[in-house]
């Protein structure tokens, strides 16, 4: 009792320790914001565009949160009224790119099954720690989708790790729906399947139900649209024949679109390939039925499929259906042969990358292996440097749909800058400043959070008695003395 | 008492073999005799096997290019730097000592640990080591040649622990390494877990001492005072009394876990309290020490050995709710003090040792002190300094073959030697 | 030809019938069947037993019927009663003590019950004896003893059983790690006591359940020879694997059931150990495992490429020698108990039927009292 109640008292210090850390490294970290339009410069040692070759001594233009100019000191001029990060000991890579996580929302799924009508907008928590740590692992973009456990999940958003509000976080909304292919807990396989199958029967029959009743002369769903509030105005208020690759109803041009009920509304989207979906993947048997359900609804072009470790297997299977992939975070998966009981080690980025599919990396955890940590296993495991780092960087951009935006150092991409005391790779570089769209953001010499892991070093006025047990000279001695006389 | 003579006497047959019965298994390096050699054969007998590595972490502070190992029955027979690479030869990036975790926990959970008394210093844990457990291999990959198993920490004190190559004979006693002997045991809330009060219910096996810290540290200043007394009292004999007197006499070490710094603190005064007692000073080791960048004083003035915790992403680990500094190693080496780094007996994957040791010189450890961590410090711990830790001539030929420069975390082990037996294969 | 044989067993049988097949009263019984499977492998076409008193008087091709005696014509083949080598029927309840970890005295013919449903059960199998043991749980669970089914029991000192690995033991009671239980199991060896010293004299044979890892029979192997215990070791799947080390230390094996997670062990396990010639036969486990499954685990072995007929020494004489009742039952051999199974077909083919059987020269099971009985 004693023992639970002295733990409780630890606990809760170090949720009082970590809120204050959390408040005051905000408040170090939000710096002032940048004006559009304003302008920003940053020198280096070297510059590392990713597209193309690294630039000694280059300097990187950012006016308006785009990068206007990239190149050597010698060639590219410094805007006279530009602030400026002169930084010749550090090294300039573009943002790593999160193409999946679940982090940063409050909690990542909501027990509805199917609930393709939320969005995680309404869950994420832009100060939650995740976010921060994602600037110090030097991540610049993140794509938060809602959790696996779910069959058709929320819209989610691809944001940057840094704002006070969901607002001035985004990158861009409606960034794709989340499904998943494994069973959610209660569910067996098949069931799971029946009710993903049966989610898109039902679109259908809402969608030709809407149009019996427009021929019919039946006005109900107008007045239901308009009972709710919703928007029939403008393009809202027309109609537009279903464009599919996958199933159509005919007619449905007769039907504004704001009359389409807003719990179906998200899945036409996915159907007439507005969106792209997520489809987690929790064993090799899964990505059948994923495969299956995108082209047979018509989205395979835009699907990514979100990858269990175990999912390696499925690799032809997915080759053939020639979708994205963004793996899981173990990178090695062992595998026992169950007849000779022989283990042997799969190094799963290999095998994706032998069959030539797509794939992004990501994270395991925020801090010590976060995206660098497993482009740096990459290079462990045999691959260039190039193909690592196009794993947290091109490639997810590419996945996201955000190609030349984020994931490269060049004119026209938004200003996000990592500056590294040296390779990002290795385990002794550290991200020392982060700039996002022009905007310092992260300055790791008043990160107290880090210094915290790296130092033990806890800030004034945050540490607690239960945390910190003082023993000064005096009771040390007399601790002892209790101790010699029993 | 008869009994206890039995017990006394089955320690002997049961446990670790004495020192001074050196019932060594593997075979001593015997002086190169002369083998009668065929007619046409070089000069020098052929090795069992070589290689060659473009760099060579000796382990002594010295960097060897291109350096030309040869191994012969276990053995490195020869180690020659600036040689070109012999046509057909193994050939490598780097090569170290092979790594020694001195907290890898390879027991077999709870059949590892006697609970019917806390104090069970004359157990042996070889006992219950399954050397078929996949975990050996996995580990043996990840470039781990030397392990020391000990019990589960539900006792007070666990018992004996056991070092082991990852792999070789798949039996205890012939794999047994036997240098200096460890006495395992624990603080912090993990020996009392188990244990409640009776309140009324059935007396079962749990409801007894200790329930708290403070019992747990009593259990074991009694378990001292106890052995020390029953030397001069042969009635009081008891299972173990003997081990306990060796462990004051320095001639076990006595390996302690504790997280938290308050854990540290009461391993320490309890050596303290030993000393001042007169009784003996013991040789401890402060395993899973997380906390011990907090009070490294009173580590310097007791001159403890720190084993650390593998490092996590948040700085939280293990059942106390400790908190890892990631400059621990750093600052502790800075002291003075000799640390060793575990990662727990991870896998492949991420949390390896070698990894462990990249995440140290994150934390500020040199590459030196982080290659001494996992392989010339912990050999010592074990007393096994003649043979492992080090690469040079006459050392078991323990390797890993690394693909890089060794714990960057864009190199790995791709090779692994456990006594000249090529355990993974680089090629 | 084939019918005829049929028609003559069948009036056989008939004509038998108001004698109640029985011996035991003192009038000799015979038995002519296709094909009579003596135990040591040697089959006798049309071969005839003779028994008396419940005792077998005359075996052979031509055995003389004395006159007077009915000769029981079968069309098909005989064997001796199969043995199960580990087996807790109706005492699963009785077979274990939880409270102590070393029951060295403990007398498992106490907890023989002939007439439980259980024990009955065995008869429609064919299993005639039985090694009734202590279920896994303690250091030392007793005596085992051997039974005839549904009848007496002619062994008390079968085995002295031992768990030497995780089986033995419990999380509240000493011991409950495996170094733990070493040391005591060390020290009642070292300094041995009753039935330990019987044991360590090599009087007392072992029943040494190592537990299921290769480890813990690798502890358990070295236990049998430290202390040059004979005997049998049980409870494993991994014993094929460690063939050599078991012929090396003397020991026999019981194999455990055939099932879906261990089967093909099993059956490799039973190739490998005829291979070194070790000496095994089979364990059953019954009521948690159907009496059909010996038997079955039997024929599973077959067709993993075992003999059929090591497979039926392994069911007959081979457990008879291991449980050290050779003398008394598992052959078809003068002097030796009447107990007798006639099958449809070859013993070990699961496609054949126990027809009848014969306990000590009773007859207490035929194949047409049972055709509406349960299936169990």
């Amino acid at each position: 009792m004693i023992q639970q109640s002295t733990r409780l008292l630890q606990r809760i210090a170090q949720t009082h320790l970590a809120l204050t850390l959390g408040l005051l490294g905000c408040s170090f970290l939000l710096s002032a914001q940048a004006e559009a339009g304003e302008k920003y410069a940053v020198r280096a040692g070297i510059v590392h565009t990713l597209a193309g070759e690294a630039i000694p001594n280059g300097v990187i233009v950012i006016e308006g949160g785009r990068i206007t100019a990239v190149g050597s000191a010698d060639d590219v001029k410094i805007p006279w009224d530009a602030e400026v990060l002169d930084v010749p000991h550090l090294e300039a890579y573009p943002g790593f790119v999160e193409a999946h996580t679940s982090s940063g929302m409050d909690r990542p799924n909501e027990s509805v099954s199917v609930a393709p009508f939320l969005n995680v907008r309404d869950s994420i928590d832009p100060v939650a720690f995740y976010f921060e740590d994602c600037l110090r692992s030097g991540i610049t973009t993140v794509n938060v989708q809602q959790g696996n456990a779910c069959i058709i999940g929320a819209v989610g958003m691809v944001v940057k790790p840094h704002g006070m509000t969901v607002e001035e976080m985004l990158v861009r909304p409606r960034a794709g729906l989340k499904i998943s292919a494994a069973p959610k807990s209660g569910m067996s396989r098949a069931t799971q399947a029946q009710t993903l199958r049966g989610a898109f029967t039902g679109l259908r029959l809402h969608l030709e139900d809407l149009v019996q009743q427009k021929r019919n002369g039946n006005d109900f769903s107008r007045r239901e649209a308009l009972y709710q509030g919703r928007d029939l105005a403008g393009e809202r208020g027309k109609g537009r024949a279903m464009m599919s690759k996958g199933w159509t109803v005919e007619g449905l041009e007769l039907v504004p679109r704001g009359e389409v009920d807003e719990k179906q509304e998200p899945l036409l989207d996915l159907v007439e390939g507005r969106v792209p979906a997520w489809i987690y993947c929790g064993a090799p048997m899964d990505v059948r039925l994923a495969l299956e359900i995108a082209s047979d609804n018509g989205f395979l072009e835009r699907t990514v499929l979100v990858l269990d470790d175990s999912c390696w297997k499925a690799a032809d299977l997915i080759a053939e259906a020639g979708v994205s992939v963004v793996l899981d975070s173990t990178l090695v998966r062992t595998e026992m042969d169950p007849k000779t009981e022989e283990e042997e080690e799969v190094f799963i980025p290999g095998v994706f990358k032998d069959k030539g599919i797509p794939f992004a990396l990501s994270s395991r955890n925020s801090t010590t292996e976060s995206l660098w940590f497993q482009a740096a296993m990459c290079v462990a495991h045999g691959f260039t440097r190039a193909e690592a780092l196009a794993a947290v960087t091109a490639t997810p951009a590419n996945i996201l749909g955000l190609e030349g935006e984020v994931g490269c150092l060049c004119p026209g991409a938004a200003g996000n800058v990592l500056l590294t005391s040296g390779d990002p790779l290795s385990v002794t570089s550290f991200v020392e400043y982060v700039v996002i769209d022009g905007n310092l953001v992260y300055d790791r010499s008043v990160d107290i959070r880090t210094q915290h892991l790296l130092e033990g070093v806890v800030p004034e006025g945050t540490e607690s008695h239960a945390e910190e047990p003082e023993v000064e000279e005096d009771t040390r001695k007399k601790a002892g003395d209790e101790g010699g006389s029993r | 008492m008869i009994w206890t003579s039995f017990l006394h006497a089955v320690c002997l047959t049961l446990c670790a073999p004495p020192l001074q019965d050196a019932v060594v298994v593997e075979q001593p390096q015997e002086p190169e005799a002369p083998k009668a050699q065929p007619a046409v054969v070089p000069v020098v007998p052929a090795a069992d096997l070589r290689l060659h590595a473009e760099r060579v972490y000796t382990g002594t502070g010295e960097i060897l290019k291109n350096a030309l190992i040869e191994v012969r029955d276990g053995k490195i027979s020869s180690l020659r730097p600036g040689r070109s690479a012999p046509e057909g030869v193994l050939q490598v990036k780097a090569v170290t000592a092979g790594m020694i975790d001195l907290s890898a926990r390879l027991h077999s959970n709870f059949n590892s640990v006697e609970q019917s008394t806390e104090v069970q210093p004359h157990l042996d844990v070889a006992g219950s080591v399954d050397l078929h457990d996949k975990r050996f291999a996995r580990l043996a990959r990840t470039g781990v040649t030397t392990i020391l198993v000990n019990p589960l920490d539900r006792n007070v004190i666990g018992g004996r622990g056991v070092a082991l190559k990852t792999h070789g004979p798949m039996e205890v006693e012939a794999r047994r390494l036997n240098g200096r002997p460890i006495l395992r045991g624990a603080i912090g809330s993990e020996p009392s877990a188990a244990n409640h009060a009776a309140f009324g219910r059935p007396t079962d096996f749990y409801s007894r001492r200790p329930t708290t810290r403070m019992g747990v540290e009593w259990e074991w200043r009694k378990a001292f005072f106890d052995a020390v007394a029953a030397k001069r009292l042969p009635e009081k004999d008891f299972p173990g009394a003997e081990d306990l007197r060796e462990a004051l006499a320095g001639k076990r070490t006595v390996m302690i876990q504790a997280w938290t710094t308050q854990d540290i603190r009461t391993a320490v005064y309890l050596d303290e309290e030993m000393q001042r007692e007169g009784f003996g000073d013991l040789d401890l080791v402060i395993d899973a020490g997380a906390e011990a960048w907090k009070e490294p004083g009173i580590l310097v003035r007791n001159s403890t050995i720190v084993v650390l915790p593998p490092h996590t992403a948040g700085g939280r680990v293990g059942s106390d709710g400790a908190f890892l500094a990631w400059n621990t190693a750093s600052l502790l080496v800075g002291e003075g003090l000799t640390v060793c780094l575990s990662a727990h007996g991870a896998g492949p994957g991420s949390a390896t040792l070698g990894h462990q040791a990249g995440f140290a010189m994150r934390g500020g450890l040199s590459f030196d002190q982080a290659l001494a961590a996992v392989t010339s410090a912990p050999a010592s711990v074990l007393g096994l300094s003649e043979r492992l830790g080090t690469v040079h001539e006459g050392m078991d030929a323990d390797l890993a073959l690394w693909n890089g420069r060794p714990f960057a975390a864009t190199s790995r082990v791709t090779g692994v030697l456990i006594d000249g037996v090529i355990v993974v294969d680089p090629r | 030809m084939h019918t005829n044989a049929l028609l003559l067993a069948s009036l056989a049988f008939v004509a038998s019938a108001p004698t109640s097949a029985s011996s035991s009263e003192g009038d000799a019984l015979a038995i002519r069947a296709e094909k009579l499977h003596v135990g040591d492998g040697t089959v006798i076409e049309n071969g005839i037993v003779v028994f008396e008193a419940g005792v077998i008087t005359e075996v052979g091709k031509g055995a003389p019927v004395p006159k007077g005696v009915v000769l029981i014509e079968h069309a098909g083949h005989l064997s001796a009663g199969l043995i199960a080598l580990r087996e807790h029927a109706g005492a699963v309840g009785e077979s274990n003590d939880s409270t102590r970890a070393v029951m060295d005295e403990a007398d498992l013919s106490y907890a023989y019950r002939p007439n439980h449903s259980e024990v009955q059960g065995l008869l429609a199998e064919g299993i005639t004896t039985f090694v009734l043991a202590p279920r896994p749980g303690s250091l030392v669970g007793g005596l085992c003893a051997v039974a005839k089914t549904g009848s007496e029991v002619i062994s008390r000192r079968a085995y002295l059983s031992i768990c030497t690995g995780a089986n033995g033991l419990t999380s509240n009671r000493f011991p409950t790690s495996l170094q733990g239980s070493q040391a005591e199991l060390e020290r009642r060896f070292s300094w041995p006591q009753g039935v330990f010293a019987t044991a360590v004299k090599g009087e007392l044979p072992v029943m040494l359940d190592g537990g299921s890892s290769r480890t813990e029979v690798q502890h358990a192997i070295a236990f049998a020879r430290r202390h040059g215990l004979k005997g049998i070791l049980v409870g494993s799947t991994r014993l094929g694997e460690m063939a050599a080390k078991i012929r090396a230390a003397g020991l026999g094996v019981a194999l455990s059931s055939y099932s879906p997670s261990t089967g093909r062990r099993v059956v490799e396990g039973a190739v490998a150990l005829a291979e070194m010639q070790v000496p095994f036969g089979f364990a059953l486990g019954s009521p948690n495992n159907h009496p059909a499954n010996l038997r079955l685990t039997a024929a599973a072995c077959i067709r993993g490429g075992l003999k059929s007929g090591e497979a039926l020494k392994a069911l007959t004489s081979t457990a008879a020698r291991l449980a050290g009742v050779g003398d008394k039952v598992g052959s078809i051999q003068v002097g030796l108990a009447a107990d007798m199974v006639l099958w449809s077909g070859e013993p070990t083919d699961p496609g054949s039927r126990v027809m009848a059987v014969y306990v000590d020269g009773d007859e207490v099971f035929r194949a047409e009292d049972d055709e509406n009985g349960d299936d169990k």
